[in-house]
């Protein structure tokens, strides 16, 4: 009894249908013998140049004490009279036998049924339909009848729009989250497409309610499909060109102009709108799948996130096929944006590491070379020959100072930048040399020729080498020189520096702090594409740096 | 007394000759400089060295390995060093001095009266001692007493072990804590391990040590051991 009831407060819909071309007021009557008329699924009732008729049969149960009051559903896009056991209980516009005699009606509409007609068992329902202002582009006439409790079926349209409501704040909420990121961090366009795509399928949802918030003429109704179409071509082409920026991938325009072209084709050629829409969201999807996939085989980050949500939609869409725009497309929809905005999310973490490591290494690379210059091997050196010179020779102190102060100087100024002219690190190697060679009682030479003094080098590099060589030999008060080579080769650059060897058969540690941040140096400002050697040659230490301009 | 200066940097080994000369005055029979620790090692090992000034980053190398092997050498060690950082390591191994740089005539000076026998600003906490080519720590606490052996010294510990140091026992007492005392030529204990004073036939005299060993006091020391035990 219980399950009857429900059954009836979630009404009966009907299926198979008699229908009959033609005009006949008795076509109306329960009696009438329609046992010769065609049989078919209402959806696939055929549309006819002239006046149609369906009969039905429902049959309301035994107990309608359960509903206050039997109502009946009818859509379709038809001007309709509505017949409850020959008697006419309603109708949607007016009925006519042309164009010009029809009057279009709403596509949806609900009639009650007087409570003397709504008496328990079987009942004969017949409409009487004319259909001279189908749209185009629609390729039945979508006809539905629902037998229910009258106050259930007005609130239908409320209850199918509650899921799809909260999918649309959903989806609002996350367009508006990622138009603020995009305002903040204008260099991610991904932001801004993804609060687009996001629009767009707020837009298409709406488009999709549109039946259940507004009821509109039923001509109208190629109207809204057309804007539906067109809003799943917006989304398709969004959600690749999402994912194509997203993972940055190689042959953008290409993709996208394949996207368009598969997007727009089926909506050009095939006359039925819905069918149209199916297939361009298939190919959005399906190109989609492809730059998700490739992304993975990237091992991109947050690639797999999102190549299974656009899979778990493709699969979706494959299992519902045709039933998918109406049933599970914004709950798939949500899973894939779901995997969109992991991935995004993913992304945008492992961009914010990678740019935090290069800011602190570019930080730790600076506070190293400022470092260097403060270590007290050096500075109190230098200072200890400064007081001796200040007691027996000021002007060779004066001397020392100047060149002390130069270097300590340029170093400040450079240690911030990645890269500067190689007149100013051979300035400050020579600075160094200048300090050294007073402390040493050493003449130290630089021997540069033919080095471009505009050629862009890492801070310090040069400095670090022409440092270690002068504190790991024991040269002898004297002359000594270094020498300083550059090959251009193609965009191919090559430093040599030759120090000669001297004193101590102790060897210092193979890689010293000073070649580590030589190595790092050069690393921060050409990633990847350089190369180092050093070792002895001739008796000489020969180190050479390597590098690729851009 | 033989100086020897170890430092790369001309000025400042020229620096240091100055203010040791200017400070030191006869006290110096001879002050030489080299610039590198192999030349050094050549130095040591042919004339006679009493102390080695040393700075501790020569040739960019870390000083403090070769600076335990200087501790254990006959010689005294007074470290030069912008690290100063270091200075209590470097004294803990028994080093005479760790001279800052950088430095002036004051702290040269200061130096000078360490060498004339003062105590260390900070006694040893262990004594390098040079093995079949190794270096070990010994710790001071685990000393029993020093006892001389011709030129070199030994170190008697509390479980019997005997190593040799190439220290006299004059320059080894001047780095040991003040604990250590002199009670005869060849001997150096730690006060606190007396136990007993006693005379023995002959006006000699011996001390009771916390072991039960008896050591020899020298007769010039008696007194000044006396004293110190409080009566």
């Amino acid at each position: 009894m219980i399950l009857l009831s429900l059954l009836l407060l979630a009404g009966v819909p009907a299926d198979t249908v008699r229908y009959q071309v033609g005009d006949d007021v008795r076509w109306s009557e329960p009696a009438w013998d329609d046992s010769e008329w065609k049989r078919a699924f209402i959806r696939d009732v055929p549309d006819a140049p002239a006046i149609l008729w369906i009969r039905l049969d429902i049959d309301t149960g035994l107990d309608t004490e359960a509903v206050e009051t039997l109502g009946i559903g009818t859509a379709g896009l038809v001007a309709r009279e509505v017949y409850w056991d020959g008697v006419l209980i309603g109708q949607a516009g007016r009925v006519g036998t042309d164009a010009s005699s029809e009057h279009v009606g709403p596509l949806d509409a609900l009639h009650r049924i007087p409570d003397s007609l709504s008496m328990p068992g079987r009942h004969v329902v017949a409409l009487r339909m004319s259909s001279f202002h189908r749209p185009a582009g629609t390729s039945d006439l979508r006809l539905e009848v629902e037998v229910g409790d009258y106050t259930a079926l007005s609130a239908e349209p409320f209850r199918a729009v509650g899921l799809p409501l909260v999918f649309l704040g959903a989806f609002v909420l996350v367009a508006l989250y990622y138009l603020a990121l995009f305002a903040a961090d204008r260099r991610r366009l991904p932001y801004l497409l993804t609060a687009l795509l996001c629009i767009a399928v707020a837009a298409l949802l709406l488009a999709e309610g549109w039946r259940h918030f507004a009821v509109y003429p039923y001509d109208w109704h190629a109207v809204r499909l057309r804007t539906i179409e067109a809003l799943t071509c917006i989304v398709g082409f969004l959600l690749v060109g999402t994912f194509t920026s997203q993972f940055e991938v190689p042959k953008q325009a290409v993709i996208l102009a394949s996207t368009a072209a598969g997007v727009l084709a089926p909506v050009v050629f095939l006359s039925d709108h819905e069918t149209g829409t199916f297939a361009a969201f298939t190919w959005a999807l399906v190109f989609a799948a492809g730059v998700t996939a490739w992304a993975v085989w990237q091992e991109a980050a947050g690639a797999r996130w999102a190549f299974g949500g656009v899979l778990t939609c493709l699969v979706t869409l494959g299992i519902t096929q045709l039933d998918f725009m109406e049933g599970l497309f914004f709950p798939a929809f949500g899973v894939l944006l779901a995997g969109l905005l992991t991935s995004l999310g993913l992304q945008t973490r492992e961009a914010r590491r990678q740019h935090e490591h290069a800011l602190a290494s570019a930080a730790r690379l600076e506070a190293e070379l400022l470092k260097k210059q403060l270590q007290p091997h050096f500075l109190m050196n230098t200072l200890t020959s400064i007081m001796e010179w200040v007691e027996t020779d000021p002007q060779t102190g004066a001397r020392a100072l100047e060149a002390a102060a130069g270097e300590l100087r340029t170093l400040s100024e450079v240690s911030g930048e990645s890269l500067i002219p190689m007149r100013r690190e051979l300035a400050l190697c020579r600075a160094h040399l200048d300090v050294m060679g007073l402390r040493r009682g050493i003449s130290f030479t630089l021997d540069d020729a033919g080095v471009n003094p505009e050629t862009p080098i890492p801070p310090a590099v040069l400095h670090t080498l022409v440092e270690n060589a002068v504190t790991h030999n024991a040269y002898p008060p004297g002359s000594v020189v270094f020498t300083l080579r550059e090959i251009v080769t193609g965009t191919s650059r090559m430093l040599t520096l030759r120090t000669p060897l001297a004193g101590t058969r102790r060897r210092t540690r193979a890689e010293g702090g000073g070649l580590r941040y030589v190595r790092a140096r050069l690393e921060e400002s050409t990633p990847g594409r350089w190369s180092l050697s050093a070792g002895k040659k001739n008796g000489e230490w020969v180190t050479s740096i390597t590098w690729i301009t851009s | 007394m033989n100086v020897l200066i170890v430092e790369d940097e001309l000025v400042i080994a020229q620096r240091l000759e100055r203010l040791l000369r200017q400070e030191g005055g006869t006290m110096w029979t001879r002050i030489e400089r080299c610039a590198t620790l192999d030349e050094a090692e050549i130095r040591v090992a042919k004339e006679t060295v009493d102390v080695v000034f040393l700075d501790l980053n020569l040739n960019g190398l870390d000083g403090f390995d070769l600076l335990a092997d200087s501790a254990a050498q006959a010689f005294h060690t007074v470290v030069v060093s912008a690290h100063t950082d270091r200075a209590l390591e470097a004294f803990e191994i028994g080093v005479l001095d760790f001279i800052g740089k950088p430095f002036g005539a004051e702290r040269v000076r200061k130096t000078i009266e360490r060498l004339r026998g003062a105590r260390p600003e900070h006694p040893a906490t262990a004594l390098p001692v040079r093995t079949a080519g190794r270096i070990h720590f010994i710790g001071i606490d685990t000393i029993a007493y020093v006892r001389a052996a011709g030129s070199y010294a030994e170190l008697v510990l509390h479980d019997g072990t005997v190593y040799a140091h190439r220290k006299p026992l004059d320059k080894l007492l001047s780095v040991l804590p003040a604990g250590f005392i002199r009670i005869h030529r060849a001997y150096l204990i730690r006060l606190s391990d007396i136990t007993a004073l006693h005379a023995r036939e002959g006006s000699r005299y011996a001390v009771t040590l916390a072991s039960g060993e008896e050591l020899p006091v020298g007769r010039t020391r008696v007194a000044e051991v006396r004293r110190l035990l409080g009566g």
